[in-house]
């Protein structure tokens, strides 16, 4: 079999000769009896597998590449070392694909593929036409399953309330903890991000389940968490993971179409990988170590099944009976053994909690760190042109100013560069509400559509990690509140699909989260009514619909007339307002009855920097966020007037807003006793806006924020440090508390 | 950590001690408690906090509490000399975020071997310290030195959390 070399784009050619060179360069470090360079040549295999066009190469080399991957699968598959005849296989088969390259190259006819390779090639091929499904070997596994009608809905029920489902056949696997404590770490972090994908490329595959990428990554994904789980003998974890695998392979070579069935299957595969591999975090994490993990993966194995043989009737797996031990005690002793890490594992693993992944190690571009280590050693260079130029005065004063001036620089773009190593995109947490929203969907019968913009918005991991939760209930409120059924959608003239829209985005500074829903909207005067009702405030209440929809943030406050399973847990938006508020941020709310319901969440670029608002009262120097501040003015004699027993209020453009005094409510000595000496800053939280009186302004700038410790958790002000310029420490002053503090004295 | 401390009958365990005084009182602390003495810095006070906590402080970076032990023992107030001094002290991994919290003190004075022999129980006396602050007695040519548990100082009253296990 010759090809016409001329086919082939060159840069493609080059590409896969890079490939095979690091290939061979792995291999020459392979031993007999050692796994020493496996995963990266499957990782190399498998991009050589997945490079662009594939289809559009020759026979010939799609054939080789299948032989190879055939034999390192039987390696991974089995004792996860390499054995002699591997590794020659291996050799002559790289040897074979670097002449082909070079034939194809250098345009003459390329040479055949061993005849034993095809041969063998093609028993592979027969052999695999059903895929292999690692039954579970225990016999009365299939006992819970015999009746389809009975079980699935059971199973699907239990799988509800609890992570792990209880089957008889929960195999299990044990962390060799001390032992492979770097691979497992490793392997963690590494299946958290892989775990992501997983839902990501699912949801892309419903909506084209001809997406031939997305079957690749989710294939990619199963593949790698094989082989990792071989490499460190989870075998349960591994075996479950060919599984999946060998389903995704079906749908990859075309013989399966991707159906609601083969999804749902996938996403509980991933379901019980997640579980798995929450329970090896908190094992890593010192949670009772050693203690076996189980696999529950009766039920997705049921599933696979089914996808993969629809219309077969279920196996006849009940027949012998007779002669196999009693199941049911069987299947009982397995339960017990593995009830008590299934219950701890529920009551450790909160309820649709997505913040669970706060990796403590994290992957940083490697670019950045490039510029990082070049920055330094710019800055070494440049001190060393300062402190040359300061001793022996060799240096003119025009070269010791450049030296300084460059020594600011790279100092500048340092902390820029540093501040940048601890940003990701939001797009893992974005993600994570997609699945959200087709599981909430289905369940309240709705028809909903979520659409992610600016996924690529980049976040201090941290303020990530900490948004999940907040977010999470803010689309179940979208999903279970805002967006009406179908038919009521319908009566209204709208589409019967609702539209979620959550979007991120920088905005002065600062990031900005949307989450936007088309659905009803909320009545200002509904909001005013029940509030009253519910005696949260007293008299007539707010006129304007701003304020009214200012009540939902009320602690106590709820908008389904009917607690629901969904949104009605008990948390409410004041508790979503003071978490975003405890990460320095700020949402508000704004809604058009009929049209939806948009909250809008600022967020600080980062938590380890603050803008802050140096002022200085008396003889002490205080910080103020800037993003709760809104203006800075010296009032006008006669603009403060005191009221009779509620302070002082100032006159802004006709609005009457209350004035605290710093210096007062802090207990020192201020100098500004007339307010017309000092400056007022306005500042704005949780809704309500304040003006306080400083002395002076002392500037405004990027501040590193300190922990001040437990000992001030109490200080109901005081919400951090950051180190001034002259090293002394500034206090940075909570806005939420002053706000609050000028009610309090108001009162 | 546990709650053994606050137990009368714990007694301070032979071994080096660093000496300092406040007024004419001498008092003495394990040198394993203390991370490190540096001299008497300007001190950012927060507001809103009792007497006894005097505010923050720059450690190389790290911004730590510091406590006004005159203050906390209800001595009178006294204008700090340069002989005046902050021990560091490291209150172990153990608690969360508060590991170094300083201490102001008149002055330091020496870092004594205390042998088994000098320590004794705390004496029943009525003094202006607390006795649950302390560990025993110690006396060493003479001078009588009041040997601090420290980590009590700092967890008891409320003021000062350490995480209660």
């Amino acid at each position: 079999m010759t090809d016409a070399p001329a086919d082939i784009p060159l840069d493609r050619l080059d590409s896969i000769g890079q490939l095979l060179e690091r290939i061979a360069e792995e291999l020459a470090f392979v031993e007999e009896g050692s796994d020493l360079g496996l995963l990266p040549i499957n990782a190399l295999l498998m991009d050589l597998e997945e490079g662009p066009g594939m289809e559009s190469l020759p026979s010939a080399f799609r054939k080789s590449v299948a032989v190879a991957r055939r034999w390192l699968d039987s390696v991974l598959d089995g004792s996860g070392r390499f054995a002699a005849a591997d590794i020659t296989n291996l050799q002559q088969w790289i040897d074979w694909l670097m002449e082909w390259l070079a034939a194809s190259v250098s345009g003459q006819p390329t040479a055949e593929l061993p005849l034993e390779w095809s041969q063998s090639e093609a028993v592979a091929v027969a052999s695999l036409a059903p895929p292999a499904i690692h039954l579970p070997a225990f016999p009365a596994a299939d006992a819970p399953v015999k009746s389809d009608a009975e079980a699935m809905p059971v199973a699907a029920a239990r799988s509800e309330s609890t992570p792990i489902i209880v089957e008889g056949d929960v195999a299990t696997f044990t962390l060799q903890l001390p032992k492979d404590l770097d691979l497992l770490r490793e392997f963690h972090a590494e299946s958290l991000e892989l775990l992501e994908s997983i839902e990501h490329s699912v949801l892309a595959l419903e909506e084209n389940p001809t997406d031939a990428d997305a079957v690749n990554s989710v294939f990619r994904v199963f593949h790698t968490f094989k082989g990792s789980a071989g490499f460190l003998k989870f075998d349960a974890m591994q075996r479950f993971a060919h599984d999946l695998e060998s389903l995704l392979d079906a749908a990859r070579s075309g013989s399966l179409a991707v159906s609601r069935a083969v999804i749902d299957a996938i996403l509980k595969g991933g379901d019980v990988l997640s579980s798995c591999m929450r329970e090896v975090g908190a094992q890593l994490a010192g949670d009772r170590p050693g203690t076996p993990i189980a696999v529950p993966s009766a039920q997705v194995l049921e599933m696979i099944r089914r996808a993969l043989a629809p219309d077969r009737s279920p196996p006849a797996v009940a027949a012998p009976v007779a002669t196999a031990p009693p199941p049911g005690e069987r299947v009982e002793t397995a339960v017990v053994q593995t009830q008590a890490p299934a219950a701890e594992q529920a009551k450790s693993a909160p309820r649709e909690t997505v913040a669970a992944s706060e990796a403590t190690s994290i992957r940083v571009d490697a670019a950045k760190l490039d510029d990082m280590v070049n920055l330094v050693g710019e800055l070494v260079i440049a001190q060393s042109m300062v402190i040359g130029g300061a001793e022996g005065s060799q240096l003119a004063d025009v070269d010791r100013d450049q030296a300084m001036r460059s020594l600011m620089r790279i100092t500048r773009e340092l902390q820029r560069n540093a501040t940048t190593l601890r940003m990701v995109p939001v797009s893992g947490l974005f993600r994570k509400m997609t699945r959200l929203v087709r599981d909430l969907s289905a369940q309240v019968g709705k028809q909903v559509r979520l659409e992610l913009v600016g996924e690529d918005t980049e976040l201090d991991r941290q303020l990530v990690d900490r948004m999940g939760d907040p977010l999470l209930h803010m689309i179940r409120n979208a999903v279970d509140h805002g967006v009406e059924l179908p038919a009521e959608r319908q009566a209204a003239g709208k589409d019967p699909v609702g539209i979620v829209r959550l979007s991120a985005a920088h905005e002065s500074g600062g990031v900005v989260i949307r989450v936007a829903d088309d659905g009803r909207g909320l009545d200002g005067d509904r909001l005013l009514a029940k509030a009253l009702e519910k005696g949260l405030i007293k008299g007539d209440g707010p006129r304007s619909l701003a304020e009214r929809l200012e009540l939902i943030f009320l602690p106590g406050f709820s908008t389904a007339s009917a607690v629901t399973d969904i949104s009605g847990r008990g948390v409410g938006m004041d508790v979503v307002r003071r978490h975003i508020e405890g990460l320095r941020g700020a949402i508000d709310i704004a809604s058009t009855v009929g049209v939806g319901t948009t909250f809008t969440i600022r967020l600080p670029l980062t938590l380890a920097l603050i803008d802050g608002l140096l002022v200085r009262v008396g003889g002490e120097r205080y910080v103020l966020p800037t993003l709760a501040v809104r203006e800075c003015f010296r009032p006008e004699p006669g603009a403060v007037s005191a009221v009779h027993e509620q302070g002082e209020i100032v006159n802004l453009r006709g609005h009457q807003i209350p004035v605290l005094r710093l210096g007062a409510y802090l207990q020192k000595a201020a100098q500004s006793l007339d307010p017309c000496e000092g400056i007022l800053v306005v500042i704005e939280a949780a809704g309500t806006v304040r003006a306080v009186l400083v002395d002076e302004l002392l500037g405004k700038q990027d501040m590193i924020i300190k922990k001040l410790g437990n000992t001030f958790d109490g200080n109901p002000v005081v919400s951090g440090g950051a180190v001034l310029g002259d090293g002394s420490v500034g206090l940075i002053l909570s806005a939420d508390a002053l706000v609050r503090a000028t009610r309090e004295v108001a009162a | 950590m546990s709650d053994a401390p606050q137990d009368l009958a714990v007694m301070a365990a032979p071994g080096r001690y660093l000496t300092f005084h406040l007024g004419s009182s001498r008092y003495a602390v394990s040198v394993t408690d203390v991370h490190t003495v540096i001299r008497m810095v300007p001190v950012t006070s927060v507001p809103l906090m009792p007497a006894h906590v005097r505010g923050v402080i720059n450690l190389r970076g790290a911004v730590i509490a510091v406590i006004d032990l005159r203050a906390k023992f209800r001595m009178p107030e006294i204008e700090y000399n340069d002989r005046a001094c902050i021990l560091v002290f490291d209150l172990g991994a153990g608690s969360a975020g508060n590991r170094l919290l300083g201490v102001i003190v008149d002055a330091v004075d020496d870092v004594v071997v205390l042998a088994a022999g000098h320590i004794e129980p705390t004496p029943d006396f009525a003094s202006q310290v607390d006795v649950r602050y302390l560990l025993g007695v110690a006396t060493v040519s003479e001078s009588v030195f009041a040997i601090l548990n420290i980590k009590n100082i700092l967890a008891v009253d409320g003021s000062l959390s350490l995480p209660s296990i």
